[in-house]
């Protein structure tokens, strides 16, 4: 069984990226206005690394990001750079959470936090019945 | 029945304010008696003290059981707080390792210190430390050393080898700064004077200087030496006499010298066991074994160490008695199936000290431009990207990861050292497939086994192909086997 991340997810990471990216244009004016030729080339790069970030990250990072169950085993693949896939037996985990930010509450999206002996492993901007669904299975397999 | 800790625990509530209210207080008397200022802070000291010693008579710890399904649970409870209540409980089944500490000053009191760890612990802090008196802890220690079915005892030699490979001069510096620091506080300026002006009145400098060392230079070597002996003295005072033993209930290790401890890890806590070799070693065939476990090296600079620098024929003696299920996997791969990088990743282990070596050449002609003094010294530096070269050289050649119906053997690089490590698969907690852009080019990627301990220890084995870690069935398969 597959779950995708919640369709919203684009929207929280495009707004995330609009909100880092304030502060740096103010930055960006600044250097400008001292010293208008580096101010310039730093606005080109900054502007094109936005739209970089916005219309060819942000797509790819959704749909390169999944959460499997299989065979007891939950499986997280994301990143899309960097990619990483993290697979753990369901037995092994000792506590499993959901948790929203504000921003991911208004999306309908949240986390899921899961720990097994060590550190945690947090699946993030998941949709919120996907979310409890995999609780519900995580929490069957611990009673199995 | 609740149980009272012992009275050293005091230590613990005031130890927080010992040196900014009792030490002050302690000095100003010594010096002016008499004085206003010397007995102003009483008061603050009384009620600190005061509150401390409440703290403490509300704390104990005793043992309950309780009924589980027709199963009766032995559970250690520890209770603390004056103002905020804390009721600490812990399953004596989940209780995976015991560690005692000794030192002279609780030696003093006739204490020791019991910390207790389970599979929750924090990866900072035991599950529970308790200070008890010492008679009934050692009791149960020596109870259990008569248990003992085989023993290994380190040479002092061998420790005073991996005392000097661990030590490093900056971790001995920051013991030589706290110590002085902390001697600056406590005894005023004067002494602090008196410490610092030490350096004024050596003359070895000037002998380095005279053999054509620049002064900072040669400072700074001595600093270093300084360091580095220091960081000797802490890792082999804490190693001397290492022994390790195998008892019906687990791993018993004992070890140090002024600063002692007894660990008793049980089976549940031992998650892996990893031989490790730095490349004096491998030339020399001496291995180091460690054990990967719940509730040991939460002190900073501390190993799980189980045999020193032990040659093959110990290696195997030993490890077979220690641990006959996973010993035979250290030695040899037949019926397991096993996979290894592809030949033509050498250059993907090499680039990392290759580009390091640039680098230093790179800084090399910037100090001939600007800095020509120093310039000899920088090419020194490229000792390290050497080193990791012909280590990483060893790794491409002796890389592997196989797995059978039960264990997993992995063999990588971790810094300067290669490791060979052996754990069950059920001590597998996750497995991370990482790729950097160019490895997903070459189709190959970096494998992190991470294996159940409260540090979250795992095993990163790097540039093997995708599609053969897709071989290896505990990335898949549904249970597995106990």
């Amino acid at each position: 069984m597959e779950f995708a991340l919640g369709k919203n997810s684009i929207r929280l990471w495009r707004i995330r990226g609009t909100l880092v990216a304030l502060p740096a244009c103010f930055v960006c004016g600044i250097v400008a206005a001292l010293f208008p030729i580096v101010g310039i080339i730093l606005c080109i790069i900054f502007i094109v690394i936005y739209l970089l970030y916005y219309f060819w990250y942000v797509p790819r990072l959704f749909h390169s990001s999944l959460a499997s169950l299989e065979n007891g085993r939950l499986t997280w693949r994301t990143g899309v750079l960097f990619s990483v896939r993290i697979s753990l037996r369901l037995e092994t985990i000792l506590t499993a959470s959901i948790s929203r930010t504000p921003l991911q509450s208004l999306l309908g999206l949240c986390t899921l936090s899961v720990r097994p002996v060590g550190a945690p492993i947090s699946l993030r901007q998941l949709a919120e019945p996907d979310a409890r669904e995999l609780l519900r299975r995580i929490e069957e397999a611990a009673d199995d | 029945m609740t149980k009272r800790p012992h009275v050293v625990t005091l230590w613990n509530y005031l130890s927080r304010f010992f040196f900014l209210l009792i030490v002050p207080l302690v000095q100003a008397v010594f010096r002016a008696p008499f004085s206003e200022v010397a007995w102003s802070s009483l008061p603050g000291v009384i009620a600190v003290v005061g509150i401390a010693c409440f703290q403490y008579l509300s704390c104990g710890y005793g043992v309950t059981a309780v009924e589980d399904s027709g199963r009766s649970l032995s559970i250690l409870y520890w209770n603390s707080g004056l103002f905020f209540y804390k009721h600490r409980i812990l399953p004596a089944d989940c209780v995976a390792s015991v560690f005692l500490r000794l030192n002279p000053i609780l030696d003093l009191f006739g204490a020791v210190q019991v910390m207790l760890d389970s599979p929750a612990a924090n990866a900072k802090r035991p599950s529970l430390t308790l200070l008890l008196h010492k008679k009934e802890p050692m009791s149960w220690w020596n109870q259990l050393r008569e248990e003992i079915t085989h023993r290994y005892a380190a040479s002092p030699v061998r420790v005073v080898l991996m005392a000097i490979s661990w030590s490093n001069p900056a971790s001995g510096l920051l013991v030589i700064g706290l110590l002085l620091n902390r001697a600056g506080k406590l005894l005023g300026e004067e002494l602090t004077r008196q410490l610092y002006g030490i350096y004024e009145s050596v003359n070895q400098t000037q002998r380095l200087i005279a053999w054509g060392l620049p002064p900072t230079v040669a400072i700074v070597g001595w600093l270093m030496a300084l360091g580095w002996f220091c960081a000797f003295l802490v890792q082999f005072f804490r190693y001397a006499f290492f022994t390790a033993g195998t008892c019906p209930t687990g791993t018993m290790i004992s070890r140090g010298m002024f600063f002692r401890s007894r660990q008793l890890l049980t089976d549940q806590a031992i998650r892996a066991v990893a031989i490790r070799q730095t490349l004096m070693m491998r030339l020399l065939h001496l291995s180091s074994v460690y054990l990967h476990t719940i509730g040991s090296g939460k002190e900073k600079g501390d190993r799980s160490l189980l045999m020193a620098a032990a040659n093959t024929q110990e290696l195997r003696y030993h490890l077979a008695r220690f641990y006959p299920k996973e010993s035979p996997y250290f030695f040899s791969r037949e019926g397991m199936t096993s996979i290894r990088p592809p030949k033509n990743s050498l250059l993907s282990f090499l680039l990392v000290p290759l580009l390091h070596a640039a680098a230093i050449f790179l800084l090399y002609a910037l100090f001939v431009r600007y800095l020509a003094l120093f310039s000899p010294l920088v090419l020194f530096l490229l000792v390290f990207p050497m080193y990791h070269l012909l280590l990483r050289t060893a790794a491409y050649r002796n890389s592997f990861l196989a797995e059978d119906d039960t264990h997993i053997a992995a063999c990588g690089y971790v810094s300067d050292q290669l490791f060979t490590a052996v754990l069950p698969k059920s001590a597998v907690q996750a497995v991370v497939i990482r790729q950097n852009p160019l490895q997903r080019r070459s189709g190959r990627c970096q494998v992190r086994l991470c294996i159940g301990t409260e540090k979250g220890a795992c095993f990163d084995l790097r540039h093997f192909r995708v599609e053969d870690i897709q071989q290896l069935s505990f990335l898949w398969e549904e249970t597995e086997q106990p």
